[in-house]
């Protein structure tokens, strides 16, 4: 009897983890924005509309200069694949998969032509940013700073477009 | 590339990230390709995961229901009237008068010189101009696959911001950390 019992509430604790497991996906998809950054060590300009950046690249870098060399920012919907263009033949796809407490579960592919670098599933906090960096350009090194934010239903009325796909103008953020 | 000797001393440094950027990122990058120096890293989280639950345990052990039980009576029999009170703070404010707006003026000038002096090195404000709230960029990999030579993962610990650092050959285009990391 104790036996079961002790199965039973070990069930139901497993079928509980699995639903905390589950993603959620509101109605509303991400927005999403990649930064792409141009670091190096000619001259000691750091790129005012970087200002959110500067602890964090002080922290990993050594560069003496960076600057925003490309700006994008869409409403990405759940599930469907985003392309963000990238200097020097490369791309970035992302498909947000769904949201876990306050994080946001992205796919996040960056090819290199027809070559997958990496592709790797991550977690990001809520309205924070991941960094991918290494790539050379034009004499620097490109740092791709990814920034997720979930959308709110509330706010239907930000300028934003979006998209299944493809490429977006670049925005300055 | 780093070598063993030059990264070895400096693991300890890393894994409670108190070295500086390049050097932080020359040792994870030797790490991922010396099994040593990683299987040495991973010795040291074990390390901090025992003492951490040693230290659990004995906290846990540690009986504290008693405490309020032996402070709340002596409290109730020394509590003071309001009179009493009173009484105290007044002339606690005409002695101390005299002292206090120097002191004050001495902790106010103390602050504004402090604000005035850190002010450029302060905290940033949020991606979204939403004032100075501390930036939290905390993420987990769940997966990764690539086919560059090597990757390496950093985390800057004041804002929670993890970066992947992409090394590769066959790109012909992808940054390679030199041996002046290490300095």
């Amino acid at each position: 009897m104790i036996g079961h019992l002790v199965l039973l509430v070990a069930s139901l604790a497993m079928a509980g983890g699995a639903v905390a497991e589950t993603l959620t996906t509101p109605e509303e998809g991400v927005e999403v924005r990649i930064d792409t950054v141009l670091a190096g060590n000619s001259g000691k300009a750091f790129d005012p509309a970087l200002r959110p950046l500067k602890q964090p690249f002080r922290g990993l870098f050594g560069y003496s200069s960076y600057r925003l060399v490309q700006g994008e920012r869409r409403l990405a919907v759940w599930r469907r694949e985003e392309q963000f263009m990238l200097p020097g033949q490369r791309y970035l796809v992302i498909i947000p998969r769904g949201i876990q407490g306050d994080r946001v579960s992205l796919s996040l592919m960056l090819m290199d032509g027809s070559r997958p670098l990496v592709n790797t599933m991550l977690s990001l906090k809520d309205n924070g940013t991941f960094l991918v960096a290494g790539p050379r350009y034009n004499g620097g090194v490109l740092i791709f700073a990814i920034n997720a934010r979930i959308r709110k239903p509330a706010a239907k009325n930000l300028p934003l477009q979006a998209s299944t796909g493809g490429g977006q103008p670049a925005t300055q953020p | 590339m780093t070598s063993c000797r030059e990264a070895r001393p400096l693991l300890p440094l890393f894994f409670d990230g108190e070295l500086e950027a390049r050097q932080m990122r020359a040792v994870a990058l030797h790490s991922t390709r010396c099994s040593e120096c990683e299987h040495e890293l991973r010795e040291l989280e074990h390390l901090q995961e025992a003492i951490s639950a040693h230290v659990s345990s004995l906290v846990d052990t540690i009986d504290v229901s008693q405490v309020w039980a032996g402070v709340a009576p002596r409290l109730a029999s020394r509590a003071p009237s309001f009179g009493e009170r009173w009484g105290a703070w007044w002339e606690e404010y005409r002695a101390g008068w005299r002292v206090r707006g120097p002191a004050f003026a001495g902790v106010a000038l103390a602050a504004l010189l402090a604000v005035v002096a850190l002010r450029p090195d302060g905290p940033t404000p949020t991606p979204h101009g939403k004032g100075f709230a501390k930036i939290d960029n905390s993420a987990k990999l769940d997966s990764m696959q690539t086919t560059a030579d090597s990757v390496a993962l950093v985390t800057e610990p004041e804002t929670n911001t993890t970066m992947l650092w992409i090394m590769d050959d066959a790109a012909g285009g992808i940054e390679h950390v030199s041996d002046e990391a290490m300095e």
